[in-house]
């Protein structure tokens, strides 16, 4: 059914249940599975991006140590003790930019993400008063590929408290 | 000012190296003309310059915030030693060159005497360079230029990538855009500030769209792409020099008539103006001429090449934002002028304005230093933040990515209800699609 499937990472606990969909949908599909994640700016004229560790300079390192950690962390819900259909990119900057990015570049064929992420000067994760993300909206307004949202059922409970999903 | 005293120490604490006082000599001596010995020797303290100085406004008219104040403290100091300064007068004058000054020029135009007290600022950032005193993140970004052509390090195929992709999203609605990489032979070789292809890839398709309505003859070079010039904001003359040289020979071996510059504001300056200078050109002429978009678009509107859907215009109350690089040292005003009347109905300056505007708080590589510098450039911004408010406008025409960040950031500040946008948006919006690019 598909070939390419990216799965949109916010780091957040949520993601797991569209990464359980994305995984089951590449397993299924016999698909090659992309795992990406996106270190924002605190500001856009500026190098620095946000990390656990802090703000730090962009480098192959910091990528390195991330691409590293979230192949552990996912490898870890696969079955599978080789993983080989598995791939990790982690890159900087516009987190719905960069995901239709890759996805044009890898030629992916479904991207799978979850309905919200952090966003913002503040970086508080608002989840009393969630709206259907600003990545979310750009990345399913103009991909060029089937896009799947996928709400763990707290999310899911929160859109419809604020009449997001009716 | 301020108080960003751990910031600074942050910034100071990596840099615990001697002074090398031979080093300072030569810069100093290398200056030493008659120009900055008038300069230096001439300012009689009148204190004209204090009024104009938006740092100075913005910050309870601290004396020590005027521009006469600023330059005697630094180079002027500096020359007084003899190059002899230690490492506590270096990092008072880091934070002069980079915290307090934007070298946005304005003092110039209100000193009897002409002094320009900017390109003193710029000596004075040369030589803090020069001992390691410099903005960590300016410097990242120089390093960037050093080895990829531009302070993003964004790979060639990369913005041909994204050149591509942009292309492509323009195909459902308009017939006909393409943005090609490396045609010779060209009139304009397009340069790109790189949070373009980073951050606004739609700001590239936009410039394609409006050259399409055109029909304008362009390209966008693989490299020498990048018109930014963060090493001169940084104090490394040298990297700056190459920064410009980079895209005069690209222009020159692809056989341009012209390079154009999109919205951005010390490109201009950078290379229009000071870049033969850096790069060691004779005679203080680029080898090719230097276009700026917002003259581009007011021959565009001018000649018919490109027209205005009556339909589409702005109907909200609009001002616009003088970049200090694109109006006063760049001569723009007018042209500026010219363009608005074909796109907004309720056009409010903002006072003062044309070549006598503040700097946003923004210029001068303050932006790309980062966060941390934010509060300070938050305060400065008071002066802006109050000009556009008096206007009474809904939208800031900023064509510069400096002023439109720090305006988006200052209408957050202040409660301003204002939002910054840069031509190339407005243009795509409300232009009348011709014929040509209409998909049938």
């Amino acid at each position: 059914m598909y070939k390419k499937i990216l799965f949109c990472t916010d780091l957040y606990p949520g993601s797991d249940y569209a990464f359980a969909a994305a995984l089951d949908l590449a397993e299924t599909s016999g698909a090659e599975l992309i795992i990406l994640h996106v270190l924002e700016s605190r500001h856009r004229y500026s190098g620095q991006l946000i990390t656990g560790d802090g703000d730090v300079w962009g480098s192959e390192e910091v990528f390195d140590r991330l691409r590293q950690k979230l192949r552990e962390y996912y490898c870890m819900r696969v079955e599978s003790e080789q993983p080989d259909f598995i791939k990790v990119a982690v890159r900087g900057g516009v987190a719905w930019l960069e995901i239709l990015r890759v996805a044009r570049k890898e030629k992916v064929d479904l991207i799978v993400m979850g309905p919200y992420t952090v966003r913002g000067s503040i970086l508080e994760f608002v989840s009393k008063t969630p709206q259907l993300g600003a990545t979310a909206q750009q990345v399913s307004l103009r991909a060029r590929c089937p896009v799947s949202i996928i709400t763990s059922p707290k999310q899911r409970q929160a859109l419809e408290d604020a009449e997001i999903l009716t | 000012m301020v108080d960003i005293k751990e910031v600074l120490e942050q910034e100071f604490k990596q840099n615990d190296a001697p002074v090398d006082r031979d080093k300072i000599r030569k810069i100093l001596d290398a200056n030493d003309g008659a120009r900055i010995r008038t300069w230096l020797g001439i300012c009689s303290r009148c204190g004209l310059c204090a009024e104009s100085c938006f740092v100075y406004l913005a910050n309870d008219r601290d004396p020590k915030l005027s521009p006469a104040y600023k330059f005697q403290h630094t180079l002027g100091a500096m020359y007084r030693r003899k190059g002899k300064v230690t490492p506590d007068f270096l990092k008072k004058c880091y934070e002069i060159c980079w915290l307090q000054c934007t070298m946005c020029k304005r003092c110039s135009l209100f000193c009897p005497f002409g002094i320009d007290i900017a390109t003193m600022i710029t000596i004075a950032r040369n030589i803090c360079h020069s001992q390691g005193f410099k903005p960590r993140s300016l410097s990242e970004f120089s390093e960037n230029c050093r080895k990829s052509g531009n302070h993003m390090a964004i790979p060639a195929e990369e913005l041909i990538d994204t050149c591509d992709w942009m292309a492509e999203e323009t195909e459902d609605e308009y017939k006909g855009v393409e943005i090609p990489v490396d045609r010779p032979n060209v009139k304009y070789m397009y340069t790109i500030n790189p949070r373009e292809p980073v951050y606004y890839p739609q700001d590239i398709s936009n410039a394609a769209i409006i050259f399409a309505a055109a029909q304008e003859s362009w390209t966008i070079p693989s490299f020498g792409w990048d018109c930014t010039n963060l090493p001169m904001f940084c104090g490394d003359r040298a990297l700056a020099g190459q920064q410009v040289r980079n895209v005069y020979e690209k222009a020159l071996e692809l056989g341009a008539e012209k390079i154009l510059i999109t919205e951005c504001g010390h490109a201009y300056r950078s290379l229009a103006f000071e870049g033969p200078y850096m790069a060691g050109y004779e005679g203080g002429k680029p080898p090719v001429e230097i276009v700026h978009f917002v003259r581009l678009v007011y021959e565009y509107l001018r000649d018919g090449r490109i027209t205005i859907d009556p339909a589409k215009k702005i109907r909200e109350p609009v001002t616009y934002q003088d970049p200090c690089n694109i109006s006063r040292n760049g001569g723009l005003w007018e042209d500026a002028r010219k363009i608005i009347p074909y796109i907004a109905d309720d056009f409010r300056e903002m006072a003062p304005n044309r070549d006598h505007n503040h700097c946003c708080g923004g210029g001068g590589g303050i932006m790309p230093m980062g966060p941390d510098y934010k509060p300070a450039r938050m305060a400065s911004g008071r002066v802006k933040a109050e000009q556009i408010k008096a206007t009474g406008a809904k939208i800031v025409i900023a064509p510069c990515h400096n002023c439109f960040d720090q305006i988006n950031d200052l209408s957050e500040e202040y409660d301003l209800g204002v939002k910054a946008l840069a031509l190339k948006e407005i243009l795509v919006e409300s232009m009348a699609i011709p014929d040509h690019m209409q998909n049938v």
